[in-house]
């Protein structure tokens, strides 16, 4: 079900472009932890990059292999203590040891340090949804709902957001901001450009060529042509005069 | 030495020779004479010069501004947006009219010896932004709309630097300014 | 020899002589400003500045046109009308450019960078007036440069027109350097004002679509400057296919052959012209990293075919030559001295790690202007000089000579070193007043307003001097 409202969406062409949420501020939602104290985002991002996630526990499609998936990539990182995991539920429902379940967590192996679980309260959670382009709907007492992964800066702003699974090429990009690797540049172009030589590509943090370059191509592929036509238009020319070229020359 | 004077200093060493070159060649015209050894002389005088180009990029293409610090990590963000005619520089992202309203002309302070990365973007036309100290140019990068670039630097002095435009950006160009502190 | 080609060439030169003194007014008028002589206030400078910038690249561009289509005419049939409609065509487009800026107060620079067009209008037409002055010449010349190429297919294939035979070292006509380094130039100014096309293009498509559509930014950079660097790099080259045939005559020389090693030289700069414009984005940090490399490596093999070959030549064309200097002689050996100086300062301000204190500030200007001023300029008017001696009343007065050729060569350089002293002071370009940062902006344009005037002294007494020896041939 959930896979087939990120498939539906994708297909509809209403996969949200990144830079609509880039540098964007976050709300800062509070939420329950398991041992039912309050806690802001903001008491993590404060200290450190965290890496924001949402689930919900009685999910049963993407939640469990996508958490799976995010513990398997930042146990290859190694430098976990530089950033926090917040995985919150939007299910008001939900208890947090529910969501160490999806993470492949549970009480005889309760998550490390970095890593925290809650829930979301009712007040904030709407609109922290909203920041982060997370969409649900209630199907038949379940949720479908698109998976987001943001990393959160110290002031609250997004640095990077990835709707699904990320790839390899998302994870060393994320990895490089964790790590505050040197990105030169990135774009905030938005969509009404309708067409540009480089494409950022989100997934890499680099540019690709894209079909503009042709523009710049264009001039010297259209004066090659040109040049070609000329040529055997005055192909006639050139027979007729080729005899007294010789004698031109020495004018 | 500061790179402009080091560049000056070259390219008048480089004008002093040309136009003796040119002046003695001048002067020779007055008599009669063959230029003996014509090939050899321009293979020569093109390898020479051949030379000196393939040496000048092997030293200067690595020197390039895009990898300057970039294996450190920058003990601050500054995010600088241009706008016709002026500057707003932040501790925090501008992305809109509001940010940039926000921290206009607000004067910021940054570290010492510290690598300060500049995350430089323009939300209307292309605009240069550079850090002068004491009237001489450090370091630029172009504010273009749609991209932010990112300026790595480390200040080696203390005290106020000036932020210049640096591309003509509409009738005020000339004027728009800010400052930066350094300590 | 057609007494229309002498006509019209002359009527040409007479033309490119006075909007040069005009664009050279509105340029002593800027400095004059920012040397605080005069107050005629930050948009009206901006107004001068897009005119001027124009008014120049395009008088020297039709200039050196001018001179390969009277040299072609000397060899070949040449269409008349491509030139006639170029001249057409470069009124209309220089009236419309003037009407856009003084009129309606455009004033976004000649290169027009976007999306400045669309904030410094002036008025809602200023653009719109702006782009068509600019589609106009764009048309002419393309149209023009077209006519020239077809002229040359007419008797050589492109392969011989490029001198390929020369090379592999096949039978084939012989091809002077002349055809060769014409070709070369013309297809480079298609690609470029093809550009130029493609950009007003997109441009109209953003006005016809306000708001709904827009540009990138980085993408109309790279063909802003495809178009505007190569055309002014192309118009030098023009200047120089002219010099190759004239000046080894002048010396007394036998005529330069195409060897190959000049062949290979310019087909060398055919390619090389073409990539080294991405020097001109070294800032954008938004362009890969790849494209700055391939500048800045273009940037600097560009001299090593067409300048060293051509310094060489002419160097040893001269060395005892006995030969007995002209006004255009003299023209031509300094042009080229000037030209390998502004050479100079060119590479050093494409090595990436220079311009990041050099780019936008006046050492930019200060090479161009070093060989524009200097060289492409003093190219074309030894052109002039040359065709004044051959078909003008009386040859120039030596006093005259040494009086103009003074004047020229003191004011130029000193005005041009007002420039390099701003670039090594950090004085941003294109700025009307000097804030306290750079204020030693100010007595550098009060030095090149000085310099400038007697450059602008030399060439008045150059033009009036030129008009009195050949105007009567215009109505003979």
């Amino acid at each position: 079900m959930c896979w087939a409202a990120v498939l539906l969406s994708f297909l509809l062409g209403q996969n949200p472009n990144e830079m609509d949420y880039l540098l964007r501020k976050i709300p800062d939602a509070t939420f329950k932890t398991s041992d039912s104290s309050a806690m802001h985002i903001s008491s993590w991002y404060s200290k450190k990059p965290v890496l924001l996630t949402l689930a919900y526990g009685r999910c049963p499609g993407v939640c469990n292999p996508y958490l799976l998936q995010i513990r398997d990539q930042i146990s290859l990182l190694g430098s976990e203590k530089q950033f926090q995991v917040v995985v919150l539920s939007f299910d008001a429902e939900d208890q947090p040891e529910q969501l160490w379940r999806l993470a492949g967590f549970n009480e005889n192996s309760p998550p490390p340090a970095n890593w925290t679980f809650g829930v979301l309260e009712e007040d904030t959670r709407a609109s922290l949804l909203t920041s982060l382009g997370l969409k649900t709907q209630m199907v038949g007492g379940l949720y479908e709902h698109n998976t987001v992964l943001a990393l959160i800066g110290e002031d609250g702003s997004i640095l990077q957001w990835i709707e699904g699974l990320p790839g390899t090429a998302q994870w060393d990009r994320l990895f490089k901001e964790l790590t505050s690797e040197f990105v030169p540049v990135y774009s905030t172009l938005n969509n009404t450009v309708w067409t540009s030589c480089f494409q950022y590509d989100p997934a890499s943090g680099t540019w690709r060529m894209s079909w503009g370059l042709l523009m710049i191509l264009g001039p010297a592929l259209i004066t090659f042509f040109i040049i070609i036509i000329l040529q055997s238009i005055t192909r006639n020319d050139r027979t007729k005069n080729n005899s007294s070229i010789l004698i031109q020359n020495q004018l | 030495m500061i790179i402009q004077k080091e560049v000056f200093l070259v390219f008048s060493m480089m004008f002093i020779i040309i136009v003796t070159v040119f002046f003695l060649v001048f002067i020779s015209s007055k008599k009669i004479g063959e230029f003996q050894n014509l090939n050899r002389k321009r293979a020569i005088f093109f390898f020479i010069a051949f030379g000196t180009v393939l040496l000048v990029l092997g030293v200067s293409l690595p020197k390039s501004p895009y990898f300057l610090y970039a294996n450190d990590q920058p003990a601050q963000k500054v995010f600088v947006a241009a706008k016709q005619f002026s500057f707003s520089i932040s501790k925090y992202p501008i992305a809109t009219d509001d940010d940039f309203n926000m921290s206009a002309g607000a004067e910021i302070t940054v570290p010492i010896d510290e690598i300060i990365e500049f995350n430089v973007s323009s939300l209307d036309v292309n605009h240069g932004f550079s850090l002068y100290k004491d009237g001489v140019l450090q370091a630029q990068v172009q504010a273009m709309p749609g991209y932010v670039n990112r300026l790595r630097w480390r200040f080696s002095e203390s005290g106020t630097y000036d932020i210049l435009c640096l591309e003509y950006c509409g009738v005020a160009h000339a004027a728009m300014a800010a400052k930066l502190k350094v300590e | 020899m057609k007494t229309f080609d002498k006509k019209f060439t002359l009527l040409w030169l007479i033309t490119i002589l006075i909007v040069f003194l005009v664009a050279i007014a509105f340029g002593i008028t800027m400095r004059m400003e920012q040397a605080e002589m005069v107050d005629v206030g930050p948009l009206n400078f901006y107004i001068l500045m897009t005119s001027h910038g124009l008014l120049m690249a395009g008088v020297w561009f039709v200039a050196g046109m001018a001179g390969i289509q009277y040299i072609l005419s000397r060899y070949f049939e040449v269409p008349r009308w491509g030139s006639v409609v170029a001249y057409a065509c470069t009124l209309a487009g220089v009236v419309v450019l003037l009407i856009s800026t003084f009129l309606t107060k455009f004033h976004a620079g000649w290169y027009f960078l976007y999306p400045l067009p669309f904030y410094a209008k002036g008025a809602d037409s200023g653009p719109v007036l702006f782009l068509i002055a600019i589609a106009i010449l764009g048309a002419g010349w393309l149209l023009w440069s077209l006519v020239l190429l077809v002229t040359i297919l007419r008797k050589y294939t492109v392969t011989q027109a490029l001198a390929w035979h020369h090379i592999t070292g096949r039978p084939g006509p012989a091809v002077s350097p002349f055809i060769l380094i014409s070709f070369v130039s013309l297809i480079g100014v298609t690609a470029c004002l093809l550009a130029a096309v493609v950009l007003v293009i997109l441009y109209f498509i953003e006005l016809a679509r306000s708001g709904t559509m827009s540009n990138d930014p980085l993408l109309m950079k790279n063909l802003t400057f495809f178009f505007g660097h190569t055309l002014v790099n192309e118009m030098l080259y023009l200047g120089l296919a002219v010099l190759y045939e004239l000046f080894p005559k002048m010396a007394g020389k036998p005529a330069y052959k195409t060897s190959w090693y000049v062949a290979i030289s310019w087909n060398a700069t055919l390619l090389i012209v073409l990539f080294a414009y991405f020097h001109h984005l070294y800032m954008d940090f938004a362009q890969p990293v790849a494209f700055q490399f391939i500048g800045q490596v273009m940037s600097w093999f560009a001299p090593l075919p067409a300048a060293c070959v051509t310094i060489f030549s002419v160097l040893t064309t001269v060395y005892r030559s006995n030969m007995k200097w002209s006004l255009a002689s003299l023209l031509y050996f300094f042009g080229v001295m000037f030209w390998a100086v502004g050479g100079v300062g060119a590479i050093l301000d494409a090595v990436i790690a220079n311009n990041l204190v050099l780019h936008n500030t006046q050492w930019v200007p200060a090479h161009f202007h070093t060989y524009n001023l200097l060289g492409n300029v003093f190219f074309s008017l030894a052109f002039a000089s040359w065709f004044a001696d051959e078909y003008g009343s009386e040859k120039m007065a030596p006093s005259m000579v040494k009086v103009i050729f003074s004047l020229l060569v003191i004011g130029g350089t000193g005005f041009v070193i007002a420039f390099y002293l701003g670039g090594a002071l950090s004085v941003p370009r294109r700025v009307d007043m000097y804030s306290e940062t750079v204020d030693e902006g100010i007595s550098l344009a009060k030095m090149a307003v000085v310099f400038a005037s007697l450059y602008l002294v030399g060439m008045i007494m150059y033009t009036v001097d030129f008009t009195k020896r050949c105007a009567g041939q215009l109505f003979s």
